[in-house]
């Protein structure tokens, strides 16, 4: 159980294509649409799809343009939105994957058992220098516990495994995105990783096509 | 454990279902925020004013206003003789100032906002009155007191707009917006579309509570203006008045002209426009017909929406679904956390 402040992971599908689908994910991570408080969809919505589905009035509907920016940025507005109190629980949606975020708040109202929680969620822009240096050195700022992810997966770079010796990252399991456009499902897959290893710390990486880099670490709770 | 004591000044629809979810939200407020809050004051317009240093009896000042009597006999002050003398004289830490919005000048409320930061109180607003017409004034005033100055509320209830551009989107660059922010004329030609005149549709919405009994600062545009000034003050950095945008209302809408709209698949919207030119914004509130594919279309009855062009996205939109009072009560006790954890 969530004691402190903070955002959690509660859930994650890869079967998001459609109202239904998300309705059936709700149902199975059994969570009533009323408890939801803010939706983050990424690319098209189907806003009648999702109030017949009795989602309340008065939840706050954030529809982000497709493709033209990482999807970690909506991750972090959700995660920074729940860490202010603004929201209590957040639904993440893209045309692949489906994710719900929840205040401590709503963890314990709810008796919720969350499956992560975030470690750092940051931007910087690695032009001057080598990506990973710079990832490295914006995580030890970040969160040092997570500096040394045990899962690591970075999209929109040409860089390839095997990741540089006596780097941070060397220890780190390459994790696959099945769904490429998807940050969502990426940051999901990095999670799944996390618990087919039984280890700890995750990290997603987005290079955008401008430079900027985005990062979300998790921690598997 | 802190105990906070709130002012409320304007106890109408918003001041009453901000008494009432602040009881209900009372635990949640102890046990996850480490704090508790008593109402040491309320101030109407012609209902008089309470003030009980340890506790006004709020559920009381409730039923005798909807009975529409006076509150002052819930006092154990008496002689005020203003509201800013009020605030001048009760300690308390926070106001919440819910009052009438006035689209020409802000006032009253810039002065009872400036007497409760004055006094080392936050201030808080659903009021857009204030943030149009003093936004610096005021945001000035709370940071020399070091205090703060909220007012999340006033555009689109409970959705975190403001904070929104403070916090997760910091450092972008609003180049413009575009959206459907006054929920009452958004009914109002739905109400059409479904075939009554203007002048029914203005009386059932009187009847159902969501036209004023005086609706012309909804049909006339002022309220979408003052929203458009809002948002252009404070987020695109530009300051606006209502009386500088080019606004024209909803009531030269016809059944001729949402049946021709119909007959092309399209929609009438009150629609509100502000991009940026250079240094300034130009900002229009006008009825617009709209197609199936902008995100207009679909906004139906009391929900507004609006949508962002920022430098790095092209378009993020935002949808209220059908607030009411009840929403900007939770957008003013977001606002009170905010300002207690980082106050
Ligand atoms: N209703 C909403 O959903 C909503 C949403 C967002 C923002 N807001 C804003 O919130 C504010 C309050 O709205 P509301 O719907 O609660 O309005 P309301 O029901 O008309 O209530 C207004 C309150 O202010 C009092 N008042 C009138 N003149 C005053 C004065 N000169 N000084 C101090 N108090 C005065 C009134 O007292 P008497 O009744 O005794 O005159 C009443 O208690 C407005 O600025 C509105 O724009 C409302």
């Amino acid at each position: 159980m969530a004691e402190t402040a903070g955002a959690f992971w509660i859930a994650h599908t890869y079967q998001a294509q459609s109202a239904a689908d998300v309705k059936a994910f709700l149902v199975e991570s059994r969570i009533r649409p009323a408890w939801i408080s803010s939706i983050h969809a990424i690319g098209s919505l189907d806003l009648a799809g999702y109030s017949a589905m009795g989602i309340p009035a008065g939840c706050v509907v954030y529809s982000w343009p497709q493709r033209v920016f990482s999807g970690h940025r909506v991750v972090h507005t959700a995660v920074r939105s729940i860490l202010l109190g603004e929201t209590e629980m957040a639904l993440l949606l893209d045309s692949s994957a489906a994710v719900l975020l929840a205040s401590h708040i709503a963890v314990g109202r709810h008796n919720l058992f969350p499956l992560a929680t975030f470690g750092a969620f940051s931007a910087f822009n690695h032009s001057e220098l080598p990506l990973l240096e710079k990832l490295a050195s914006s995580l030890a700022v970040q969160s040092p516990e997570s500096a040394s992810p045990n899962a690591l997966l970075i999209e929109g770079s040409s860089l390839k495994r095997p990741v540089k010796k006596g780097t941070r990252f060397e220890n780190a399991a390459w994790v696959h995105n099945p769904e490429p456009d998807s940050a969502l499902a990426g940051c999901c897959s990095v999670l799944d990783a996390l618990f087919t290893s039984g280890r700890k710390h995750g990290l997603a990486v987005d290079v955008e096509p401008g430079g900027l880099t985005l990062y979300t670490s998790l921690e598997r709770m | 454990m802190h105990e906070y004591k709130l002012m409320l000044v304007g106890f109408g629809n918003v001041g009453r279902a901000f008494a009432r979810l602040l009881e209900r939200k009372q635990e949640t407020l102890r046990s996850e925020f480490d704090f508790s809050t008593s109402i040491s004051a309320i101030a109407t317009g012609r209902h008089g004013i309470a003030v009980d240093p340890g506790g006004v009896d709020w559920q009381q000042a409730i039923r005798l206003v909807e009975h529409g009597r006076s509150i002052d006999p819930l006092s154990t002050r008496h002689g005020l003789d203003s509201i800013t003398e009020m605030i001048r004289s009760t300690p308390a830490d926070f106001l919440f100032e819910n009052s009438p919005v006035n689209h020409r000048t802000g006032q009253p409320a810039i002065n009872y906002l400036k007497a409760a930061l004055e006094m080392g109180m936050h201030a808080i607003t659903a009021n857009k009155g204030p943030v149009v017409h003093a936004y610096s004034e005021l945001s000035a005033l709370a940071a020399k007191k070091n205090r703060r100055f909220l007012f999340e509320s006033a555009v689109m209830d409970g959705a975190p707009i403001f904070s929104l551009f403070r916090g997760p989107l910091p450092a972008v660059e609003l180049r413009g917006f575009e959206g459907i922010l006054n929920s009452c004329t958004n009914l109002l030609i739905e109400l059409m579309e479904q075939g009554k005149t203007f002048e029914e549709a203005v009386e059932y919405g009187k009847s159902i509570g969501i036209t004023e009994t005086d609706p012309s600062a909804d049909i006339d545009g002022w309220d979408a203006a003052i929203k458009v000034a809002a948002l252009s003050t404070v987020i695109m950095g530009v300051p606006l008045k209502p009386d500088q945008i080019d606004r024209t209302g909803i009531r030269a809408i016809t059944p001729e002209m949402i049946a021709s709209a119909r007959a092309d698949g399209e929609r009438w919207k009150l629609v509100c426009t502000a991009k940026r030119a250079d240094a300034r914004v130009i900002a229009k509130v006008a009825p617009q017909r709209v197609n199936q594919s902008s995100p207009l279309f679909a906004i139906n009855g009391t929900s507004s929406y609006v949508q962002f062009e920022t430098d790095v996205l092209p378009g993020l939109g935002i949808i209220e679904s059908n607030p009411g009072p009840e929403t900007t009560a939770y957008g003013l006790l977001a606002d009170l956390i905010n300002a207690v954890r980082n106050g």
